[in-house]
Order: C-alpha cells, then structure tokens, then sequence
C-alpha cells in the first residue's frame, strides 16, 4: 500500500488552471491585450491561440509555402507581443495582428529570388481541400474538377498583383468585411471593395480562359 | 470557392507553445515598418477611393484624412460663398442694364441670390422682374462697383439673401436737395470713370466736396465718354474721418440703399458676428433693418444663435452697420452668420 505524501492532487491544479483557461478564454480580445500588457503571462497566450489559425493561413496563402507560413506565423505573434504598448486600441486586436502578418509575408516574398515555383498538387494551400474532397466521395469526377479549379483559383491568384492578392485573401478566403481589412491594409473600405471587385474580375477572365465557366458572385471567386 | 479553403492540419498547440518558447527568450528589435500600412495602391486604382495610408498605432489612421477632407469643404465652402458674393453682384449690375428707368420707386421684393441666379442660367425670367422698371447711370453702378472694391474685407461677403436694386433718380426729378449730401469717402476720384450727370443733378457724385453744379452735359452713360471733372484743380476730397459707403447720386437721397453699399455695411461688421457663433454647427440668420439715417433700428436673429446669448452678441455687432442716408422709411435686409 502506498501512502501519498506529495503536494496536493495534480487534478487540483489541473482543474485551476483549466478554469483559468475558461475564464481567460471567455474575454474579448481588447481585454486579453489590456492583461497582456498589465503583466498576465497568460492573457497574450490565449490571444495568440484564438487567432493562430487564421494568420497560419493568411501567411500560407501569402506565402504558398508551409515552412515559410510557420515561421511567418511565430514571428507575427512576437513582433505582436513586442509592440503590444503600440497598440492604441483605435482598431481591433486581430487586424492589428493582421497587418504584422501582412507585413511580415510580404517582406520574405520580396525577399524570394524571381524564379518562383509554379502551383503543384503538393500547393499547401490545396492540401485542404483535397482531403476535404478526397473522404466519402460520392462524386469523384466533381471532386476532380473541384481540384482541378481549387488548384486554376491558386494559379489565378498568384497572377495578381500583391495589392489585389492581400485583399483577396484577406476578403474571400479570411473572411474579413471591407472595413476590417481597411484597417488592416490602412486604406478605405471602398478602396477594399474595388480592390476585391478587380481581383474577382480578373480572376473570372483567367478561369474563363482556362474553360473554367462562371457560375456567379461566389462560384469561382 | 475562395471561403472554401479549409484550415491545415496542424499541431496548433505545439505552435503556439514554440511561440512563447521565443518570447520567453527575448524580444527582437522593434520594427515600425510592421505597423505601417503595407501595400502601395493599385496603378489604375481610382485616387478618390485612396486614404492616407497611416499606422493603426499613431492617432492619426483616420484623422489626417479626415483633417485634410474637413480643410478641403472649408475652403470649397468659402470660395463657394466668394463665388455667389461675386455672381450676385453680376446679377443685380445686370439687372440694372436691363430695367428700364421708372418714375416712383417702389419696394424691391426680398429674393434669394441663388433663385435668382439659378433662373438666369434657365433663362427663366427672375422674379427681380416684376421689381419697378428703374435703371442707374453707368456711371452711377461704376461708383457703386468701386466703392465696393474700396471697403472690401478680406473675409468672404456675408451672404445676402435680399436682392436689392437701387433706385435710379428720374431725369425729370428734382434736383434740389435740402443738403449737400456726404459725399464718398475714402474714394480716390482719379478711378472713378466721370460724372453721373442727369440733366438736373446738380452734385455730380465723383469729385467729393466739389459744389453742386449743373453741368447740363451728358450722361456719359449715353456717350460713353467721361465728362470733364467739375472744376479744373477742384478735386480735393473733404476730409472726414467715418467711412460710408458710396453715394450714388450725391446730391438727393436715392430711395434704398444700394446693394453694394448694403453689402459693404454688412461686410464692415460681419466678422465681429461671426466670431459670437464660432463654434455652432449651423448658421444662423438675421435681419437687419436700417433707418432713413442709415443706421440699423433693429436686428432680428434667427437660426442657431436664437434664444441664445450669441444673439444679442449678434444684434450688436450687426447693429453697428451703416448705410447712407435714404429717401423711404426703412430698409431690411437677410444675413446669414455663418460660424467660423
């Protein structure tokens, strides 16, 4: 028989800090800044997990490169915590952390030498969607051209220009509204609307030239 | 499609722990360009759709736009107000071209420079129509035009809203006046193109302190030429210190003051009234009514400054306008303050 001298229970601790978590999880993210920069080593931590997520794929789409998307994300969060005192408070917190991002992508891409690879199956961003297709399929030649358009949409976007890519990415793949990437592009949300309107009307050119039909607003872009 | 792209799968709690594995070594260097706006705008993107790009961190991501946008609609507003001070003008000189001279002057309808204007461009007959048929000598609206240019400020002209056409006197019209009017002032007569000269006028308006005279020449509205001064070497101006607005005529009291002289009265005084509304969103408007001696009876304010303090601050900087002296009871004219 074993007698247990230790410290308290480990589910103790457990459940403590699991509750924390709860209660930390449950703040806006304006909140989590103020802690972050009052000294809770925890606040910034849950910030950074509630939006990994989406600055990963930000960056990846930026980026089209999974290591390179890594480390964009990992610097973009400790350039965020190092400029924390920086942060007026006059935008929200994510797309303030967005545009570190932004910003971060787009110096490595203007870093990159010329010759850029071309879009393959092994396109990270395509990884998604493949699996997403791949499991259960009841359509196989549909999830076919569904690759094959995800895969044309990639080769599309890397065909425009920096300017309309980042709005796109940010407006149709993030989500983002205009006036949330107005402030993280530091432009008017009708500069957004153009932006994005441009990006989906020379994408649906290069679909069409590619045999790609348009099917409206949302079906190719 | 595009919303399509799903999240990679990835150990997302390894990254976020490799993460504050960095932080917890040390922070890097700070780098403001992370927290500029990143992109340059599109070569065929529209100008009007682009803002100053600013830092979200500095107090300025939307105010210096807005501060330059804010001084934009200030000065288009002025020159707007510049713009209609200068158009009503033209239309009232014109108007005067066009009325035939009338024998009794009768009461100018109060009518908006903008109505007015607005139905000249159309070709619409103004409602400045039906005023009584009465016209000024060319040399008589040349006065007026330079007495205005004389007491011009350099703050925009208070705006107006009362059109007012200046009787003309009649040919046939006695000359007599009771009294040498006070004649122009501050006017240098050397600018002034020659004497208003109907055939009983007997103070020809130009030469300021010369005595009455019956020339018995011609208008040089007919001719076009200006006449000889009065006297040769008569042409010293008497001296008095209070600056009124041109005399057209002299000699006799003409029925309303002129517009331009009204216009310079209200002129003289409008920033002092300006300054009891700096502040308010809206302006506020106010009417004047001048006496016979040309001094205001009465200013009633209406608008944002009323019921309040800044009326009576108004009421007392408009009522320190002046006017020639004139022939009918009383005169009254629409202003509008406009907040600085």
């Amino acid at each position: 028989m074993l007698l247990y001298l230790g410290p308290r229970p480990l589910t103790h601790e457990v459940s403590t800090r699991v509750r924390a978590r709860s209660a930390m999880s449950k703040r806006t993210d304006r909140e989590l800044v103020d802690a972050a920069r009052a000294g809770e080593s925890e606040a910034f931590g849950t910030l950074m997990r509630r939006h990994q997520r989406r600055i990963y794929r930000l960056a990846l789409h930026l980026l089209r490169d999974a290591a390179e998307a890594e480390d964009a994300t990992q610097e973009t969060f400790v350039r965020a915590y190092g400029a924390l005192d920086r942060f007026d408070g006059r935008s929200e917190a994510f797309t303030w952390i967005y545009r570190i991002a932004v910003n971060l992508s787009l110096n490595v891409i203007r870093a990159r030498k010329p010759n850029r690879k071309s879009v393959s199956t092994e396109d990270p961003r395509l990884e998604g969607v493949l699996v997403e297709t791949r499991a259960g399929s009841a359509n196989p030649l549909g999830d076919s051209e569904t690759r094959e358009l995800g895969r044309v949409l990639c080769e599309g976007m890397d065909a425009l220009s920096d300017t309309l890519r980042t709005t796109l990415i940010l407006v149709g793949v993030d989500g983002l509204s205009h006036a949330q990437a107005g402030e993280v592009l530091g432009c008017p949300e009708g500069t957004v609307a153009w932006r994005v309107h441009e990006a989906r009307k020379k994408l649906k050119v290069f679909l069409v030239e590619r045999g790609f039909a348009p099917q409206g607003e949302e079906g190719a872009a | 499609m595009l919303s399509a792209f799903p999240f990679p799968e990835r150990d997302w709690e390894r990254d976020a722990r490799a993460v504050e594995a960095r932080l917890a070594e040390g922070l890097p260097a700070a780098d403001e360009s992370l927290l500029a706006a990143p992109l340059p705008s599109e070569a065929d993107e529209p100008s009007s759709l682009s803002a100053t790009a600013t830092p979200l961190t500095n107090s300025g991501v939307r105010t210096q736009s807005l501060a330059e946008l804010a001084r934009r609609s200030v000065e288009k507003k002025q020159a707007n107000e510049r713009q209609m001070a200068r158009e009503s003008m033209a239309l009232a000189a014109q108007q005067r071209k066009l009325a035939p001279a009338s024998d009794a002057p009768r009461a100018a309808p109060i009518v908006s420079p903008v109505a007015a204007i607005a139905a000249v461009r159309e070709g619409v007959p103004a409602r400045t129509n039906r005023l009584p048929k009465v016209a000024l000598a060319l040399p008589a609206l040349a006065l007026a035009a330079a007495a205005l240019l004389w007491f011009r400020r350099p703050e925009p002209a208070p705006v107006v809203t009362n059109v007012v056409i200046p009787t003309a006197p009649s040919p046939a019209a006695s000359p007599v006046a009771t009294a040498v009017p006070e004649v122009p002032r501050g006017i240098d007569p050397n600018t002034l193109p020659g004497e208003p000269t109907p055939a009983a006028d007997p103070a020809p308006p130009k030469v300021a302190g010369a005595p009455p005279k019956v020339t018995g020449g011609k208008s040089p509205a007919k001719d076009g030429r200006p006449t000889a001064p009065n006297a040769p070497g008569d042409n010293s101006l008497p001296p008095d210190p209070d600056l009124r607005p041109a005399d057209s005529r002299g000699g006799e009291l003409s029925a309303k003051p002129s517009s331009g002289a009204v216009q310079a009265a209200l002129g003289a005084v409008m920033s002092g009234a300006r300054h009891c509304v700096a502040g308010d969103d809206a302006p506020s408007s106010a009417v004047v009514v001048f006496g016979s001696d040309g001094r205001v009876q009465h200013v009633t304010v209406s608008g944002a400054a009323a019921g309040k303090s800044s009326a009576s601050c108004i009421e007392a900087q408009l009522s320190r306008a002046r006017v020639q002296p004139f022939a009918a009871s009383s005169f009254s004219v629409s202003a509008t303050v406009r907040p600085e």
